[in-house]
């Protein structure tokens, strides 16, 4: 397998060779900006979902037939470049849109919704490395990933209400990987989790104990991964893709359809604009 | 009842142990069938009030026992089918069953402890499904194991798992209860004097509803993921992988 570097404007997408063959990595690389998903970030995101579509072969193979040629993503690590992982929605270009119907803040949660469920679907095993924050559609990515890796430096949750959005989105998955109950306190209170307690909730899966030690920590994960039968681990996802009740597209489109429901309102045009004025002169 | 297993009858309490220690209760063939006869007794037994599921020896159950029957996929798949039925049959069963999981509860053992409604384990113990590793599907678990964890910390069990602490199995759900090691059986037998105590069919009633809230875990579901199970042991990556395994543990000559 021939390694690949794909610069896909704010996201860097790698396919690995040698001792990493079989992983792919894709980076969320706009450090300054804090990763936040905007216009671009979508395009890159869902670039480097179709490329990997393609790569993780379900067109190309079939576990129940076959074991995955060679030169097949099987595990996919999904992390961020500078001090957050993905502090979620561009809120200053949703903050300026003049049309009162929203129709920015429209386009980013179906695309939100479309790369968690692509992102999810994908034949291979996919990592979240959260170093840092992970708010909202951040939280989103995180929870779409079969497995999370963090540290106690993670910040895990969704404080959307305070301006004026329902995390309903990502209500589906969520709930799948901590229960109905946590869910519900997460999305109520719209607190930020820390590190220590995502992990006891089961949001992170794996935990390094300090965030110096989390990339050697997500390293040896992703050899973990690569070393399994990837004929098993691919039927296996795909059978564990089949169980899933948050896969049924009628309980994501009902998710998204709730996240819609707050678009264009009094409410979340207000919020919107006092929230990015006082972060703006703060 | 064969020698494979044992059932006693203490007012109501019913003690199934598995009687294999020699090859930590591994699940062969014989014992699987076993397995099975004694919970259709269970089912049948009108005084029975609360099922415990244990391990006699070092360990309560070291997964399927495949040494021998790798290459006979008649044997294999009545194996992973008799598991499947078995698993069902205690889910359905009007009395709560708690599995006493010591020492280790791996792969298909690991999935009898996630199919009783409770289980009770020592922080030292070993649970946990390395199938994966072995080129192994864990098909036959999944859908019990989504049922006490959730799917998305399923997905991230059997794809990334291995094989926990039984204080992380705690914390991830997979046991219900944690003991010391010294304490395990008395604590379980308190357990199930408390279920006991409970009205009977008040508790079969209840058994009842949580079996009609999943309707999906049901024969056709069990018998496709027994069928998948079979088919992912009989290719050359699981066959190459467990050979190895079987060698290595072999004693050098």
């Amino acid at each position: 397998m021939k390694a690949e570097r794909h610069a896909l404007g704010p996201v860097t997408l790698e396919v690995h060779d040698g001792a990493l063959a079989g992983l792919a990595t894709i980076t969320l690389a706009d450090p300054d900006r804090r990763n936040t998903m905007g216009p671009p970030m979508f395009d890159g995101l869902e670039a480097s979902i179709l490329h990997l579509e393609a790569r993780t072969g379900a067109s190309r193979f079939n576990p129940l037939q076959e074991a995955p040629p060679s030169d097949v993503v099987r595990v996919i690590r999904v992390r961020g470049l500078g001090p957050a992982f993905c502090a979620g929605f561009d809120l200053g270009l949703l903050a300026d849109d003049p049309d009162p119907a929203q129709p920015l803040l429209a386009s980013f949660l179906k695309r939100l919704a479309g790369c968690m469920r692509r992102l999810r679907a994908l034949p291979a095993v996919s990592v979240a490395v959260v170093h840092g924050p992970a708010l909202a559609g951040g939280c989103g990515l995180v929870v779409a990933c079969d497995v999370a890796i963090g540290c106690p430096a993670s910040r895990l949750g969704y404080p959307v209400h305070a301006i004026g959005l329902s995390p309903a989105v990502s209500g589906v998955m969520l709930a799948t990987r901590v229960g109905a109950g946590a869910t519900r306190r997460m999305f109520e209170s719209g607190e930020i989790l820390d590190g220590e307690t995502a992990h006891q909730i089961g949001l992170l899966q794996r935990f390094a104990p300090t965030a110096d030690a989390l990339g050697a920590h997500a390293d040896a994960l992703v050899a973990e991964l690569l070393a399994k039968g990837p004929r098993a681990l691919a039927a296996t996802k795909r059978w564990l893709q089949q169980l899933d009740p948050s896969i049924d597209p009628k309980a994501g489109a009902d998710a998204l359809a709730a996240s819609l429901g707050g678009v264009g309102s009094p409410e979340s045009r207000t919020m919107l604009r006092q929230v990015w004025e006082s972060r703006r002169k703060s | 009842m064969s020698d494979l297993v044992t059932l006693r009858n203490e007012d109501g309490i019913l003690t199934l142990s598995l009687q294999r220690p020699e090859a930590r209760n591994a699940l062969s063939l014989d014992l699987i069938e076993a397995l099975e006869r004694a919970v259709t007794a269970v089912a049948a037994d009108a005084s029975a009030r609360v099922l415990i599921l244990r391990g006699e020896g070092k360990a309560f159950c070291a997964g399927m026992d495949l040494r021998g029957v790798l290459h006979d996929a008649t044997r294999m798949g009545q194996m992973l089918h008799g598991l499947a039925r078995t698993s069902l049959a205690i889910r359905r069963l009007a009395i709560p069953a708690i599995a006493c999981v010591h020492g280790a509860a791996i792969g298909g053992g690991c999935g009898l402890m996630v199919t009783c409604d409770l289980a009770i384990t020592h922080p030292e113990s070993k649970c946990g499904y390395p199938e994966v590793d072995l080129g192994i599907c864990p098909a036959v678990v999944a859908p019990l194991l989504i049922r006490r964890i959730g799917a998305g910390q399923a997905r991230a069990m059997l794809l990334a798992g291995g094989v926990v602490s039984g204080t992380e199995a705690h914390r991830l759900g997979l046991a219900t209860h944690l003991a010391s090691e010294r304490d395990l059986a008395s604590t379980t037998m308190e357990l199930a004097h408390k279920l006991r105590s409970g009205g009977a069919n008040a508790l079969a009633t209840t058994k009842r509803w949580l079996g009609d809230l999943e309707p999906e875990l049901n024969e056709e579901i069990m018998r496709r993921a027994a069928d998948l199970s079979a088919r992912i042991i009989q290719g050359e990556e699981a066959q190459s992988r467990l050979k190895a395994r079987f060698d290595a543990a072999k004693p050098a000559h």
